[in-house]
């Protein structure tokens, strides 16, 4: 009960507003992480109002196939004569969206299973982080393509998929940080004053792992990405006709020897996409660990 | 330190018997029956049983997973479903197209990553720092496969200077499947068919050598700035050493270290992203046999193939831990 009620002050207390104020200004002085902000905020301002801005993304017009770009078509037509800019600017809300997903699934997961590995210790918890050293021992795009094909070729197996890849950092990141949190004083203080366990982690070792654990989702996102669109480029993830940019490359790629442009645009937004949450994800490190900041 | 390998090695084995269980469970029990999803979906539930029954599939899992693991151990993982060759033998004539393409992937990796992070590191903050800073930043962002596209578009489509598929042109008769084409056919002084595999190689080497290039030039960027921070290169600067020997006699050895683990490792992952590379050149390796496998569902080969490129992980794993407790003493007494 005690701690319940220090959390509120602990909130308002000038020294923790200090702090926030600190890793503030250290990251808007970074000017590679607010390159890498403003590329997000652009692509999230794109993700969610773009497709209503361009034209149906499905829509064919054969006749008009592979045009370069021009005023009418600013990316120019892909070979059903759709417009690579629509297609492009839906990708967008397509690769963020399932890439968002497969982190909250790598993010849950890995999380709940760190710290119940890192609070119990012993056995059980050598166990559990056993069964998640197996996940990578597995060189990680054939994990994820095996998972993918054997779930079904598609946009959602890719997501479980390439959440399921990316669970492990999460889980090991949130055990090594339960184990040095569960020494403190103030843990020992909740376990005496009856606090349960699944109290004290919930109370006390998650919000202390937070940290490293949203740094470590933001450049997950970006590898998301990565790994959905080769899913999808392998054939294995979002299937024809969605216009999801892995999946557009592996078309395009038919057409490489004589409408080169086609391949343009979709590699440009995953690249810029990952670029951005690199940055933003390198920046939120450095503005929370300035030590190991260079 | 024998003991040490000893105890490195013991570890190793669980593993990799975890990790074909794991690989077996995927294949074997997740989203649907496999005999149904060789067949399609029009097929007919007598020719499913069938299958079901040929293959063994309505046995208990654990004794499937006995029966699999006892023939692997022999060497034998099963038939193709497509070829109805062996899988052992599907993937050994496969295997060296993909080693020979890795090793030259981290050869040439390691290399741009090295020299870029060693002069980026010793001269911080330059012009060089930036731009290799953002070489790297954009070699970790862009897709392996789109990288491939765009060497494709530039070299092979508008410069017309390599060729941008395949591991040698057929009609000059060498086999695509020989084990280090390229060096061998210099060896046996066949420079026909050195120039034309060496001309294959450049751009698959190149496409999958961004990752690792990427990831070496920022370690090693990382480790020449703390190792030049150090007291011993305050010392030697002071006796009068120029900046040059303080680099290569004491600073190098010392940044080395963490290079090495990272090299390892990303050799390890180099073997994963083969199948996107040699998917995009259509070179004849493990890669493009487990993607070919995969869309065909012929998850014996799949099985095969994530279970040796698994386990290959696992042995470069255990070289890397050994290769650094030679290299740093200090790692085997923790």
């Amino acid at each position: 009960m005690d701690i319940v009620v220090t959390k509120p002050l602990l909130a308002r207390s000038p020294r923790v507003s200090s702090r926030w104020n600190r890793i503030l200004r250290q990251f808007t002085r970074n000017r590679l992480a607010v390159a890498g902000t403003i590329i997000l905020v652009f692509l999230g301002v794109i993700a969610v109002f773009g497709p209503f801005l361009v034209a149906d993304p499905r829509a064919q017009d054969v006749p008009n196939r592979f045009e370069r770009p021009s005023w009418e078509h600013w990316f120019g037509t892909d070979e059903l004569g759709r417009d690579i800019l629509a297609r492009t600017v839906n990708g967008a809300r397509i690769s963020l969206a399932s890439a968002l997903a497969a982190v909250a699934v790598a993010l849950t997961i890995g999380t709940t299973i760190g710290l119940i590995a890192g609070y119990l210790e012993g056995k059980a918890g050598l166990w559990l982080m056993a069964l998640i050293d197996l996940l990578l021992a597995i060189p990680a795009i054939l994990l994820a393509i095996t998972l993918a094909a054997r779930l079904g070729p598609g946009l959602t197996s890719a997501m479980i998929a390439a959440g399921l890849v990316g669970l492990p950092a999460y889980a090991r990141l949130a055990r090594g940080a339960a184990l040095q949190v569960k020494r403190q004083e103030f843990v020992t203080a909740a376990q005496v004053t009856g606090l349960t366990r699944a109290g004290i982690i919930r109370t006390h070792i998650f919000p202390n792992i937070l940290t490293p654990v949203i740094i470590q989702a933001t450049i997950g996102v970006g590898n998301a990405i990565l790994l959905v669109s080769a899913l999808g480029y392998l054939g294995v993830g979002a299937q024809p006709p969605t216009p999801e940019w892995g999946r557009m490359l592996s078309d395009a790629q038919k057409f490489i020897l004589t409408e080169p442009y086609i391949a343009i645009f979709p590699g440009v937004a995953i690249a810029l996409t990952v670029i951005g949450f690199n940055l933003a994800g390198d920046g939120l490190r450095d503005a929370f660990d300035p030590v190991v900041k260079r | 330190m024998a003991r040490y390998m000893l105890q490195r090695i013991l570890i190793a084995i669980p593993v990799l018997i975890g990790v074909s269980i794991v690989v077996f469970l995927m294949l074997h029990s997740a989203g649907g029956d496999p005999a149904q999803q060789i067949l399609g979906p029009r097929a007919d539930a007598e020719s499913v049983a069938r299958l079901q029954e040929e293959m063994g599939l309505n046995r208990p899992l654990a004794v499937q997973y006995a029966d699999f693991a006892k023939g692997a151990i022999q060497g034998d993982l099963g038939r193709s479903y497509r070829s109805n060759a062996t899988v052992t033998s599907e993937v050994l004539t496969r295997f060296p197209a993909t080693i020979e393409l890795a090793l030259a992937a981290m050869l040439i990796g390691t290399t741009i990553g090295l020299i870029a992070g060693i002069i980026a590191g010793v001269r911080r903050d330059s012009f060089f720092d930036y731009s290799s800073t953002l070489g790297a930043l954009i070699g970790i962002s862009i897709p392996t496969f789109w990288l491939g596209m765009i060497l494709i578009i530039v070299f092979g489509v508008e410069l017309r200077w390599l060729p941008i598929s395949g591991r040698v042109n057929p009609r000059l008769g060498a086999d695509p499947s020989a084990p280090f084409l390229v060096i061998n056919s210099a060896l046996h002084g066949n420079w026909t068919v050195f120039r034309d595999s060496l001309e294959h190689l450049i751009l698959p080497a190149l496409t999958l050598a961004g990752w690792p290039a990427a990831i070496v030039a920022r370690m090693t960027r990382a480790a020449m700035i703390e190792t030049m921070d150090r007291e011993y290169i305050r010392t030697a600067r002071a006796k009068g050493l120029t900046e040059s020997l303080v680099v290569k006699r004491h600073a190098l050895r010392n940044a080395f270290i963490p290079v090495v683990t990272v090299v390892g490792l990303e050799l390890g992952g180099l073997l994963g992203g083969a199948v996107v590379t040699e998917t995009v050149f259509s070179w004849p390796g493990v890669g493009k046999l487990a993607a070919d496998a995969i869309l065909a569902r012929d998850y014996q080969v799949v099985q095969g193939v994530v279970l040796l490129l698994a386990a290959i992980f696992i042995v470069l794993n255990l070289l890397v831990d050994l290769i650094y407790s030679w290299l740093d003493p200090r790692i085997r007494y923790a």
